[in-house]
């Protein structure tokens, strides 16, 4: 009996060892997808009314410390570089185990960076490829909910043993183990003011083309079709009630009739959808200022783009304004602090510009 | 399933479970379906008829033979068909291309053989040590060593008792007979040493073989740019590798065994302490070795072919040469067998007769090297002398072991010639070769790789310590109180996770001995 | 032949395959206690033994044989 109480003991023990060296060995502290969604896991529960799911389409466009400060409802994005649209499912699983949001704003990206490719080489940055896959999983604690994605989302022709144990992938990185800020990641928890945001001081003109009156719906693939029923029937049959938006960048005529084909979709199960490219002169958004890629906005549109769907959140749902609640005190300080990182990058920018222009 | 894989690790933790689930009477029936089991997970399942007609032989041959026990000529023939039986699937699947090439080369002398293909067969796995194993017990049986095992189930699990089939080692039927049907208790010590001793051949194998493989692989497939000094660190290095490798798999093996309370014979015991050629063989890949002495030699010595030649000799040329000659040829015979039993190639044979000649040549300088001895006043005894005599053996071996790894006679030839180039001694020509071997590495990798491989070794002698003294380390561990002892398994187990070679940032080799 | 004698033609069977007449064997005598006595000198030495008694070992007994006491018991069994 001893015996079998020493052979527990000792393999609990080192499971456990285990799992928090894993945490610390994950790549990499300083990413965007980790530090958006260890920073989610640090919010109290049961705190946030509004969660933004997707890819780098809601982490460089919804800065949720400007709605904190404007409107006063808590937000987050739970955002991963070029999420895979088959994963967005069990993000909201993940994000239901702690918080109970009274919106969820799923992003409607992903589905067309998988359509098309996101680069022009399909194959580095599609949905079946190990970073994006990884950008997800590899973020998550350990989980039965994590299990059941990676069994799903990764492609049966992959091993995916080092998905499950991602440490028989990161074990070569041991130096983590010194790097002081890996280990705060220990937990896979680790506040984040930004509360999902990504500052990023860049700037690059784009050229945009307005397709807002493109109406033509085109059908997706199969597959991706597939995920998307598959989506909007568990949001059915939990019974939430999400708004599918798309961010405003450069949109081809292709992507706009996918997006046109989704609202139809949608109509269907009677959900919200707003096309924000749609509104792209109302945002105001300057396609020499406020971007820095085709697809990527930075502070300055993301300010614009958040004062919009702000307002458009506001006039169609309800929230609790709670500006000056002990309990929320917290968001004020992360203010002040995102108030000081988004000023350093906008002055950044605005010397870029400023060399752009001398040049 | 490589013994390092992840399933690897979940087989054999279902197959205690079940192991030691069941009723004492029924284990080694267990023990046979977890051994097929690993048969069809670990190599290609339909092979396994090969094991099959190898056990059907030496179960039926060695019960006929106890039976018609009087009758020595029919019983001799009885053996003879057997071991044919039992032989032909290694002797077809493992050499039919050796044989093939050889015909192909003598054809080819006389402007012939270009319609002689060679064939592709798929192996079995182990068959090159399980086929051994099982013909020494037919034969064990036919001297009367061995009483035979009435079962066909029991002899089948004999010859396919799972640790075994990957490398070895090659074990006598009296040493199983009493451990492998016997029912075993669970015993809670016993299985955490024979887990501690995987985590050791862990350690071996990942942290250090696999890191180092890199680098001797390096050099080996570049040998063109290399000469001299760096070619025979080149070889060094490889040498260690292969002790990593081999002897951490037989940890592994071992200890793997140890959990099921079967006690499998050890197949190395420190080969570089060995004072010579022939003490080296009686440490590294003991059971091999024994097995080709017993089996291979000795019959061939007392065979009345043998003592013909002897008397003969006698008669003309001397007492002396009597004695000498015969032992020579049989153990010339032994060595070309040991290279062929490596490969169905002329390389491994030639490694063979390295080794064969090496001895030799030894002993027929024996007396030279007395006289020399005396001559210098050298201490036999003294530990300069041992470390001599180790660094010697160990160079001896590393150009043994130059045949195996080289894909020709042609190369291993080139390698030791270029070894041999004085020019590149020079300390300029050196860091000219150190500078072109870095040159495509990464630093980081290589620092990180060189640490882990300090680290593997520094844990590794502390083991070798132990060792040297006759020490069971595991004893040693078990009598530390709880916290030092869990701490320094939690250590080793984190040490082998973190520094090991594997995973999707690596190849997922195999070990080298595991292709036969 | 008694045992004695049976021991006395061993000695002098051990002189002749190690080329050294000192050696002095008893019962309990093993390879561990003769310099060269390996497994090739081994097979010698039986060879010689069973010349000069006029039988032959049985394989095993060549395999398990422990001393030259257990030696002695087989010469004496099989003369």
């Amino acid at each position: 009996m001893k015996n079998l109480w020493k052979a527990v003991l000792f393999s609990a023990g080192f499971l456990v060892a285990l799992v928090v060296v894993s945490y610390i060995l994950r790549p990499y502290s300083g990413s965007a997808s980790r530090k958006n969604l260890c920073g989610f896991y640090a919010e109290e529960d049961q705190s946030l009314d509004v969660v933004f799911v997707g890819a780098s389409s809601c982490f460089a466009y919804w800065e949720a410390p400007e709605a904190w400060k404007k409107y006063g409802f808590t937000s987050y994005d739970f955002a991963t570089g070029t999420m895979p649209p088959q994963m967005l499912k069990y993000c909201l699983k993940e994000i239901r185990k702690t918080q109970s949001p009274k919106l969820y704003v799923i992003d409607l990206r992903p589905f067309a960076a998988a359509e098309e490719g996101y680069y022009l080489d399909k194959s580095v940055m599609s949905m079946d490829h190990d970073v994006p896959l990884r950008n997800v999983c590899d973020n998550f604690k350990y989980s039965l909910n994590r299990f059941q994605m990676i069994q799903e989302c990764v492609p049966d022709e992959y091993d995916k043993i080092p998905y499950y144990i991602d440490i028989i992938k990161y074990h070569t990185e041991w130096y983590r183990l010194l790097d002081l800020q890996s280990l705060k990641f220990g937990l896979n928890s680790s506040h984040d003011s930004l509360k999902g945001f990504r500052l990023n001081v860049d700037v690059a003109p784009v050229r945009y083309k307005d397709f807002s009156k493109v109406k033509k719906g085109v059908q997706m693939s199969e597959r991706l079709d597939k995920i998307l029923y598959d989506l909007l029937d568990y949001c059915k049959d939990e019974g939430l009630q999400p708004l599918f938006l798309v961010n405003a960048y450069c949109q081809t005529r292709a992507e706009k009739k996918m997006y046109n084909y989704i609202s139809q979709v949608l109509e269907k199960y009677g959900y919200d959808f707003l096309n924000t490219n749609d509104y792209f002169e109302e945002i105001g958004l300057d396609p020499e200022t406020d971007f820095y890629d085709r697809s990527h906005v930075n502070v300055f549109g993301a300010d614009k783009y958040t004062e919009f769907v702000g307002n458009y959140l506001m006039e169609h749902y309800s929230f609790e304004d709670k500006r000056g609640q002990e309990k929320y005190a917290q968001w004020d300080r992360d203010y002040e602090v995102w108030k000081q990182e988004a000023d350093e990058v906008k002055a950044g920018i605005l010397e870029l510009l400023e060399t752009k222009r001398e040049s | 399933m490589s013994l390092v894989s992840f399933w690897f690790f979940v087989f054999l933790a279902v197959s205690l479970t079940v192991y030691y689930i069941i009723p004492g009477k029924c284990q080694w029936v267990m023990l046979l379906a977890i051994s097929l089991s690993f048969y069809a997970l670990a190599g290609t399942p339909w092979t396994a008829v090969y094991l099959f007609l190898t056990v059907a032989a030496i179960w039926a041959g060695s019960n006929y033979i106890d039976r018609i026990r009087g009758n020595s000529g029919k019983a001799k023939a009885v053996l003879i068909v057997c071991l044919i039986v039992a032989l032909a699937p290694l002797v077809v699947l493992k050499y039919s291309n050796f044989f093939l090439s050889s015909a192909k080369m003598v054809c080819g002398i006389f402007g012939g053989g270009q319609s002689i293909k060679m064939v592709n067969f798929v192996a079995s796995l182990g068959v090159s040590f399980y086929t051994l194993q099982a013909v020494g017990y037919l034969v064990d049986v036919y001297w009367g060593t061995s009483k035979p095992q009435k079962s066909i189930w029991k002899t089948a699990l004999f010859v396919c008792y799972f640790p075994q089939m990957i490398s070895g080692p090659i074990s006598r039927y009296h040493q199983l007979e009493d451990q492998l049907y016997a029912p075993h208790k669970f015993e809670y010590q016993r299985v955490c040493f024979g887990l501690q001793r995987i985590l050791i051949g862990l350690i071996k194998k990942l942290v250090v073989a696999e890191n180092i493989a890199v680098y001797a692989n390096d050099i080996f497939d570049e040998s063109a740019n290399y000469s001299g000094l760096f070619l025979c660190i080149g070889l060094a290095v490889y040498v260690i590798q292969l002790y990593m490798d081999f002897s951490g798999c037989m940890d592994i093996v071992l200890g793997a065994s140890e959990c099921f309370g079967v006690y499998l014979p050890e197949n190395f015991d420190r080969p570089f302490h060995s004072r010579s050629i022939q003490e080296f063989w009686k440490r590294w890949h003991i059971t091999l070795g024994q097995w080709l002495q017993d089996y291979i030699m000795y019959p061939i010595l007392r065979s009345k072919l043998w003592k013909k030649m002897t008397k003969s000799l006698k008669a003309s040329l001397g007492k002396k040469v009597s004695k000498s000659v015969p032992t020579y040829l049989a153990m010339m015979i032994l060595w070309f067998y040991m290279g062929l039993w490596h490969g169905g190639a002329w390389h491994f044979v030639a490694e063979g007769i390295w080794f064969g000649a090496v001895i030799i040549v030894g002993q027929l300088l024996d007396n030279l090297f007395k006289k020399w001895k005396a001559f210098f006043h050298i201490d036999s005894e003294g530990k300069w002398w041992h470390g001599f005599q180790s660094a010697r053996t160990a160079v001896i071996y590393a150009v043994g072991v130059l045949f195996f790894r080289a894909s020709t006679v042609g190369r291993a030839v080139h390698y030791v010639k270029a070894c041999l180039m004085p020019a590149s001694f020079m300390p300029g020509v050196f860091i000219g070769q150190l500078r072109t071997f870095l040159a495509p590495l990464d630093f980081y990798d290589f620092l990180k790789s060189g640490i882990s491989v300090t680290l593997g070794m520094a844990v590794l002698a502390v083991l070798f310590v132990f060792q040297a003294k006759g020490h069971s380390v595991y004893e040693w561990l078990a009598s530390r109180n709880i916290v030092v002892r869990w701490a320094i398994l939690y250590f080793l187990l984190f040490f082998v996770i973190l520094f090991g070679m594997y995973g999707p940032e690596y190849d997922a080799a195999q070990f080298i001995y595991g292709g036969f | 032949m008694s045992r004695e004698e049976i021991l006395k033609k061993v000695n002098e069977i051990f002189w002749d395959v190690f080329d050294d007449e000192s050696i002095v064997v008893t019962e309990e005598t093993t390879a561990a206690d003769i310099e060269d006595w390996d497994s090739l000198t081994h097979i010698t030495l039986i060879s010689e033994v069973e010349d000069e008694f006029g039988f032959t070992f049985a394989m095993k007994d060549v395999l398990g044989m422990k001393n030259v006491g257990e030696m002695l018991d087989i010469i004496e069994e099989q003369i």
